[in-house]
């Protein structure tokens, strides 16, 4: 089938406006190799919980530790980055270059190069965060399908502690989620779904047949369909939501092809520089 | 209408301002026209516009950050003026040396970031566009670019940030890069999820 539009997933988003300008750009045009570009909201509440939340917290860290090499350190032990200790020297021998070498940058210590470094990523992470927010919903032809317990509130500054506050990190639930009925009466779907992933043993796959089973379950339980459940059905959003016209257009391939083929859907491979 | 001299000023930020009778108002080219009881005088079009060492001839860096910042800010926009003046094709030796003196400017400006976070974000900006651009010379377009957002910032230093975030635009819309090289070793933070945040 010869595809008129994409179906933006939560990795080609992240791409598009976190990542640097050359990549983002390379994502955009992807992007608009396509006459129709859908952007489901839920892309951008997986993508504000993930993606943005983490630069977030990289912003606030940079506040915080004032130095660059701690925020280093911190990432290598929260995200498991063993090539840290290279990245460190390499950064440092590049901001102390351009950093030092005036008597009035005020950068002739070590401390004070840490400083200067942990500034000047701080002002351009805390740009793109700004940036991103401000473009989040202008970079397709469509946005999809509002989700009315998703807030989709912007974050704020705080001038005197110099962190970025997120307002909340949760959906305001009425009684359950917005998308559990639509889903519920989608059986037939959610069985192919359930069988696509049945002999994965990854956590992710474990927690979105937990969802599943809960949207199938008979009579409705009386546990409600959380906010947690909603955002475990990850992909399978995507694979469930993606109109027959569309592609899924995403990075994350091998996921969205299995979940995707499943109710015949098909994935497109953007592939990440 | 005799000529006169005129200091660029925001009337609105201005505290000699606060409490006098009549109005006042700024064209865009910073000119002040005055109104009291009816009658309205306007600056001259040709009045001199003071450049901050003119202004403050005795002041030195034990003065504030913001008169530090307005001096550095004008010998920057000097040194880029000159650069764009010589052909670096013809030149470069010459061409260099004056972007040198702008990075210089820049850095001590750099220093004096707490100013506010959009005057850092946009000399962070600034200083990063000049070292990305390495041995390349800039082009006409990036020089006016430059120009300007150094001219905006001399008139409008303790800017918002996201007045600022216009500016980085501006430059960026120049084919400018502006980000600092190892800001991408920070937020390749996609793989894996963060065992604790």
């Amino acid at each position: 089938m010869n595809y008129r539009g994409c179906f933006i997933d939560t990795t080609i988003l992240a791409e598009a406006l976190l990542k640097a300008r050359e990549n983002r750009s390379r994502a955009r045009t992807a992007i608009r190799q396509y006459k129709r570009s859908v952007l489901p909201v839920y892309a951008i509440k997986e993508w504000q919980y993930g993606a943005l939340k983490n630069f977030i917290w990289l912003h606030n860290k940079l506040a915080d530790t004032r130095s660059f090499s701690r925020t280093i350190r911190a990432i290598h032990k929260n995200f498991r980055k063993p090539y840290m200790q290279g990245t460190l020297l390499e950064a440092l021998e590049l901001g102390a270059e351009m950093l030092i070498g005036s008597d009035l940058s005020q950068a002739d210590t070590p401390q004070k190069t840490q400083l200067a470094m942990a500034d000047s990523a701080r002002l351009h992470i805390r740009r793109r965060i700004d940036a991103a927010w401000r473009e989040r919903r202008k970079l397709t032809t469509e946005v999809f399908e509002e989700l009315p317990c998703f807030p989709d509130n912007a974050h704020s500054f705080n001038e005197e502690t110099k962190y970025i506050d997120s307002q909340r990190q949760n959906c305001d639930l009425q009684k359950e989620c917005c998308l559990a009925d639509g889903f519920r009466a989608r059986r037939g779907d959610l069985h192919k779904l359930l069988t696509a992933i049945k002999d994965e043993t990854r956590l992710e796959d474990k927690k979105r047949r937990t969802a599943l089973h809960l949207l199938l379950k008979r009579p409705k339980p009386k546990k409600p369909f959380d906010d947690a459940n909603c955002r475990a059905l990850g992909d399978a959003y995507f694979a469930l939501q993606c109109p027959q016209d569309c592609a899924i257009l995403t990075s994350n391939f091998k996921d969205l092809e299995r979940l995707g083929g499943a109710l015949r859907k098909e994935a497109h491979q953007y592939k990440v520089p | 209408m005799p000529n006169g001299t005129v200091i660029p000023i925001d009337r609105n930020q201005h505290p000699s301002f606060t409490g006098m009778p009549g109005s006042f108002d700024s064209s865009p080219d910073h000119r002040i026209s005055i109104s009291v009881d009816g009658n309205t005088v306007l600056q001259p079009e040709n009045a001199k516009v003071l450049t901050p060492a003119e202004l403050y001839p005795d002041l030195d860096d034990r003065d504030g950050p913001v008169i530090q910042a307005l001096r550095l800010l004008t010998d920057c926009l000097e040194q880029i003026t000159l650069a764009g003046q010589i052909d670096p094709g013809v030149d470069f030796t010459s061409y260099d040396e004056r972007m040198m003196r702008a990075s210089d400017s820049l850095r001590k400006l750099y220093a004096l970031r707490d100013i506010g976070d959009g005057f850092g974000a946009s000399i962070n900006a600034l200083m990063w566009a000049i070292r990305n651009k390495d041995t390349e010379a800039l082009s006409g377009r990036q020089t006016s670019t430059m120009l300007e957002v150094i001219k905006q910032l001399r008139n409008k230093p303790m800017l918002h940030f996201d007045s600022a975030m216009t500016r980085l635009d501006q430059l960026e819309d120049s084919e400018l890069n502006i980000e600092p090289p190892f800001v991408e070793l920070l937020t390749d933070l996609d793989p894996g999820e963060p065992d604790e945040l």
